[in-house]
């Protein structure tokens, strides 16, 4: 495992070498003056008139949090395609079939419930 | 993993009945919240325990199962130990609601999502207590975990109640990690999850490896998490200051019972590993103890200062646990051995019943007395006097307080005692020494409370909530812990032989 | 009738709990709650005579036993038992409880039915104190009678009395939870917690030196001995005089008489060992209560720290090792339970007057009542030990018995030394009497009225006792003599096999009666 490893290891070496070099010769040899104008945000267009972190309605949040919640939970159902017709072939068809209903069956009480409690709308 | 084992859900379905019956009741709660808009939501805290007493109707008609036996193709124990603590955790979770309840009544606003949370928490604990297989380990704790941070963040506006909230998601996920991480090292050593193929796995390792102890300590410290032990008991004091009062009082009792359910079948599962970490883990207990105490005796707050003293109670408990490990390392026989792990066992679900009847009675005093959920009855100098204004809720309290500090004839006193016992039994007395040591110290502490409601006339602001149900709860509790501490055999006797039925 | 006498133990022990909830319960008005309570009390009374009635004289062990089993399959029973040492000490009990409650009348005003009930429930736990055969049981009456004290203390006390409350309660529980070990390690050897059964245990020299150090904590804390008595003088002046007199006449004789039932019979070793370190304390307290009790402004402080002194002999009589030198030591629990628990009274009846019990507050007081004061000075004669009264007889045997003891280094000397505790004690009770009663009466205790008729039937059954135990103790000493024998019986195996020890040349047989009698006869 070493042997291979060593031209590798030479690689990651010598970028981390170089790198670090030429930050430090320009760091050395540029010339460094700054005054208020240059330290501003942006040296052309308009000055910023507020806080430049942007605040986003908390909606946003609630959304991407639901989306990712349902979304998400879809990628169970590929796992038990893949094997229902196996499960189908052994004769346990209604025993997949109820334990994918139980599982979306539950999905579905927290959309309603999402649903209901205003979850979904915007204002 | 044995293969793919043909499951009769048909023939589980009345041992797993408890379990679903909190799962969709949990669900219905929610439903019927989110089609009962606008109106006022006392139904649903009637809906909660109508499904809390089917649960335990439902693990009341389930089969006896003589030696137990595991459901669902080894996830899950159906034996008298997880009968013991479904029927503590639901008896809990329905002490809880009432007193949520109460709360909620005299504020006039509810707040709906208390009530499946309190269930989908029930569950969680009642799976903790009953996991015999890694997975379902760590989905317990999960299902658990998840429903009481939401419930300890609940209090919405309030900052103490977020920041506790935070705080708990943020600690709580690192004990999610580092369990996480003991499972994945524990189920590579054995490639079997279930605690069946693990205990054969490590009782065939070798000596000397790294990964079993790694393994073991990581659990040790997830658990450890849950339970407040020093030095992973950072969070408890600000979590449990924060959260709602009702809140508090589920997560002293319920979770730290479901936390030293599954601490005891992972420590009987891992013995030789367990061992290695005896030393370490006494000078935790000891420190868990001792800490507990000393801090507690500055608290000015009841809810800080009993989210101390639980983690002092939860160094007794330790204490309990080291008997159990203890057991069989001298020269007693195999068969004293075991007598003496079952009385620590025994001593240990013995204390975690008479902790949850005090600590519950302690928390529903403060929810009786709350003016509202932003007053809440927590300044002790608030007491002052109480024994004046409310003669019956004050002695309720002065029970409930002679009983955590172990006085006669209180249902606390024969909980050491046992535990003392045992410890003794264990060979372990300068342990057991510590624990009366302490166990002096936090009767100041205490004290102090009843010489507020006592001896202190009532003077600036004092706390004058009122609420009925909470207070005739609390009378029930106070007699229970009287009854306990006077006649307590049976009753042990009874945690005794659920210990020794304990399957993993 | 039968269905009590069958339980008789039960009945006195319980009667008075039983008391309390119907004061609870029935008590609406402060009367109603004080009439009831003083008829649970008298009640108990009448049934401790039963005891007396049908005490088998002559036979030292266990009488009308209880036994039924409580914990662990029968391992840990409910065990009563009464031999002649709990006979005389329940009796006491039993004694001052109406005499407590009676003096309670006036003085404790509000919550009055609290305070009734706490009285009740603290007999019934010092009563089963005493009768207790089982460790645990008896660990939890011992540990019991903490809680309706603390309040007693802490709720109708005087203006530091939260303070007091909570170091009695501290300090108490500072000594028992070590014993709660031992007891708990003695239980694991033993297999089961019969006083019995422990008794029987075999343990090394050094087992038992750890063990006895442990029960002797707690029992000393609760005598006190010196140094542990500090938390006493606080406790007293702050308790009502009802709590004082229960404190002074009842609780301090836990410790002794936990002394005497466990500590040295269970570690005999350890006792023959450790017991002269004790007897010096007790010598030292002695003459270190007497010295403070000189020079106390405060009559109630005075008495208390008298109480240091007094259970010193106590404790010098137990730690002669001698049946004679116990039974002197359980004859001035008595006297002193007796005599202090009357000056308590005497004490609360002029503060209720005056409202202050500072020495300088009064003189002459004998013209104003003189009723009054003939009492106290009989009072306080008993307490000096004159003879023909209580106090007497008990320090005669305790330093009869120290002076003739073989099994304590330097015996002679602390006798001697005890006995300078004597003569002080005449000197700061009679200079205190002197100041109170005599000489000219003050213009602000002029007219203070005489003893009312309750304050009497307070009074005149102590001193009829008080004489009673000074002229007649033949019937105390011929049933406490046997059972002493008994108690002191593992002592007295040691004494034959060591040889290093022995009974000193010269000494009369180790009879108390027989000392008694003898004295009597040379009058």
């Amino acid at each position: 495992m070493s042997a291979q490893a060593i031209p590798i290891l030479m690689v990651v070496g010598t970028a981390a070498l170089l790198s670090l070099l030429f930050l430090g010769l320009s760091g050395w040899l540029g010339p460094y003056r700054p005054n208020s104008l240059k330290s501003t945000t942006y040296e052309c267009g308009v000055p910023a008139r507020s806080t430049v972190q942007i605040r986003f309605f908390v909606r946003f949040f609630l959304v991407a949090l639901l989306f990712l919640l349902f979304d998400l939970e879809t990628v169970f159902l590929y796992p038990w395609a893949i094997l229902f017709r196996s499960m189908v072939a052994e004769g346990r068809a209604a025993f997949a079939l109820g334990e994918m209903g139980a599982f979306v069956a539950v999905l579905v009480v927290g959309f309603v419930y999402v649903w209901k409690k205003g979850g979904l709308e915007w204002q | 993993m044995n293969g793919p084992t043909p499951v009769t859900l048909g023939a589980e379905l009345p041992v797993l009945a408890p379990y679903l019956v909190l799962a969709v009741g949990g669900l219905a709660v929610m439903l019927v919240d989110a089609f009962s808009g606008g109106r006022r939501r006392d139904h649903l805290s009637l809906l909660t325990l109508l499904v809390l007493l089917g649960a335990a109707a439902a693990q009341g008609a389930a089969p006896a199962e003589p030696r137990g036996a595991t459901l669902l193709g080894g996830m899950l124990a159906a034996d008298r130990f997880s009968r013991f603590f479904n029927l503590l955790t639901v008896t809990i979770a329905m002490l809880t609601t009432v007193y949520a309840t109460s709360m909620f009544e005299r504020d006039g606003r509810y707040r709906a999502d208390f009530y499946p949370l309190t269930l989908f928490a029930a569950l969680g604990m009642m799976l903790l207590a009953a996991a015999t297989d890694l997975l379902s380990l760590f989905l317990a704790v999960e299902t658990m975990s998840l429903a009481v941070y939401v419930l300890v963040a609940g209090e919405r506006g309030s900052l103490r109640s977020s920041e506790a909230g935070f705080k708990y998601l943020i600690l709580g996920a690192f004990a999610s990690a580092f369990l996480l991480m003991g499972l994945a090292l524990l189920y590579g050593q054995a490639g079997a999850t279930d605690y069946a193929s693990v205990h054969r796995a490590v009782q065939a390792a070798p000596d000397g490896g790294i990964l079993l102890p790694l393994a073991c300590g990581l659990v040790l410290v997830a658990l450890g998490f849950k339970v407040a032990m020093v030095p992973f008991h950072m969070w408890t004091p600000d979590v449990y200051d924060g959260a709602p009062a009702y809140v508090t009082g589920l997560m002293a009792t319920g979770v730290k019972a479901a936390a030293f359910a599954a601490l005891l079948r992972v420590v009987w599962l891992l013995p030789p590993i367990a061992e290695a970490w005896f030393p370490l883990l006494a000078v935790l207990t000891v420190l868990t103890m001792t800490y507990g105490n000393l801090v507690a005796l500055s608290q000015n707050g009841l809810k800080r200062m009993l989210a101390y003293s639980s983690i002092a109670h939860a160094g007794y408990l330790l204490l309990g646990v080291l008997a159990v490990l203890n057991t069989g390392r001298d020269s007693a026989t195999a068969v004293q051995a075991a007598a003496v792990r079952d009385a620590a066992g025994g001593a240990i679900l013995f204390y975690l019943v008479v902790y949850a009847l005090m600590n519950l009675g302690a928390f529903g005093v403060v929810a009786c007395l709350s003016r509202s959920r932003r007053e809440e009855a927590d300044a002790i100098d608030g007491y002052a006097g109480l024994s004046r204004r409310r003669p019956f809720v004050a002695a309720t309290l002065a029970v409930f307080m002679f009983s955590l500090a172990g006085i006669p004839p209180t249902a606390g006193f024969v909980g050491k005692f046992y535990i003392f016992d045992a410890v003794v039994k264990a060979g372990l007395v300068p342990l057991a020494v510590w624990g009366v040591i302490n166990s002096l110290l936090s009767a100041y502490y205490y004290l102090r409370v009843i010489v507020v409601m006592y001896m202190k006339p009532a003077e600036g602001e004092v706390h004058d909530g009122h609420s009925w149900e909470a207070a005739f709860t609390c009378g029930v509790l106070a007699l229970l812990v009287l009854l306990l501490g006077v006649v307590p055999g049976s009753f042990y006797a009874l945690a005794a032989h659920t210990y020794r039925q304990m399957i993993f | 009738m039968a269905f009590i006498t069958d339980h008789i133990l039960t009945w006195v022990a319980f009667a008075p709990a039983l008391g309390a909830v119907l004061v609870l319960a029935a008590g609406r008005t402060p009367g109603t709650a004080r009439r009831l309570a003083l008829g649970a009390a008298l009640v108990d009374f009448v049934l401790s005579l039963h005891l007396l009635r049908y005490f088998e004289t002559g036979n030292g062990a266990d009488q009308f036993v209880e036994h039924a089993p409580w914990l662990a399959g029968g391992k840990i029973a409910y065990s009563l038992g009464l031999d002649g040492v709990s006979l005389w000490l329940v009796l006491l009990t039993t004694f001052l409880g109406p005499l407590v409650i009676l003096s309670a009348w006036r003085a404790i005003a509000e919550r009055v039915r609290e305070a009734m009930a706490f009285l009740l429930l603290l007999q019934t736990a010092m009563i089963g104190t005493f009768l207790a055969r089982d460790m645990l049981l008896f660990y939890v009456f011992w540990e019991a009678m903490l809680i309706p004290m603390y309040f007693l203390i802490g709720i109708w006390g005087g203006e530091r009395r939260v303070y007091a409350a909570v170091k009695f309660f501290l300090f108490t529980m500072v000594g028992s939870v070590f014993m709660l070990v031992a007891i708990l390690w003695c239980y694991q050897q033993a297999g089961s917690m019969a006083l019995a059964d422990f008794l029987q245990l075999e343990l090394s020299r050094g087992q038992q030196s750890w063990l006895f150090a442990a029960f002797a904590l707690a029992f000393a804390i609760k005598v006190p001995l010196f140094p542990f008595h500090t938390w006493l003088p606080d406790a007293h002046v702050e308790a009502p005089t009802a709590g004082s007199v229960i404190l002074a006449g009842i609780l301090l004789k836990m410790g002794t008489y936990g002394l005497l039932r466990f500590a040295i019979p269970l570690f005999p070793e350890a006792a023959l060992a450790l017991g002269p370190w004790l007897a010096w304390l007790a010598v030292i307290g002695i003459v270190y209560g007497a010295l403070v009790a000189m020079v106390q402004q405060d009559v109630k402080k005075l008495v208390a720290y008298s109480s240091v002194s007094h259970l010193g002999f106590v404790v010098l009589g137990l730690f002669s090792l001698t049946t004679t030198g116990a039974a002197g030591g359980v004859v001035q629990m008595l006297a002193h339970g007796l005599s202090t628990g009357a000056l308590f009274l005497l004490v609360g009846i002029i503060y209720e007057r005056r409202h202050t019990r500072m020495i300088a507050e009064f003189g002459g007081l004998a013209h104003a009542m003189p009723r009054f004061a003939a009492v106290f000075l009989f009072v306080t004669l008993a307490s000096i030990g004159l003879p023909g009264l209580c106090g007497f007889t008990g320090e005669f045997l305790i330093l009869f018995g120290t002076f003739g003891s073989g099994l304590l280094p330097h015996a002679r000397l602390l006798t001697a030394l005890a006995a300078t505790g004597v003569v002080l004690g005449a000197i700061y009770m009679l200079w205190m009497y002197q100041r109170v009663f005599l000489g000219k009466l003050g213009e602000r205790n002029r007219g203070l009225p005489d003893l009312s008729p309750r304050e009497w039937a307070v009074l005149l059954p102590i001193l009829v006792m008080i004489v009673a135990l000074g002229v007649h103790p033949a019937p105390l000493l011929e049933r406490l003599e046997p059972s002493l024998e008994r108690i002191l019986a593992p002592v007295a195996a040691l004494r034959q096999t060591e040889s290093t020890y022995g009974l000193a040349a010269g000494m009369p047989a180790d009879r108390p009666a027989a000392a008694v009698a003898a004295l009597k006869g040379d009058r």
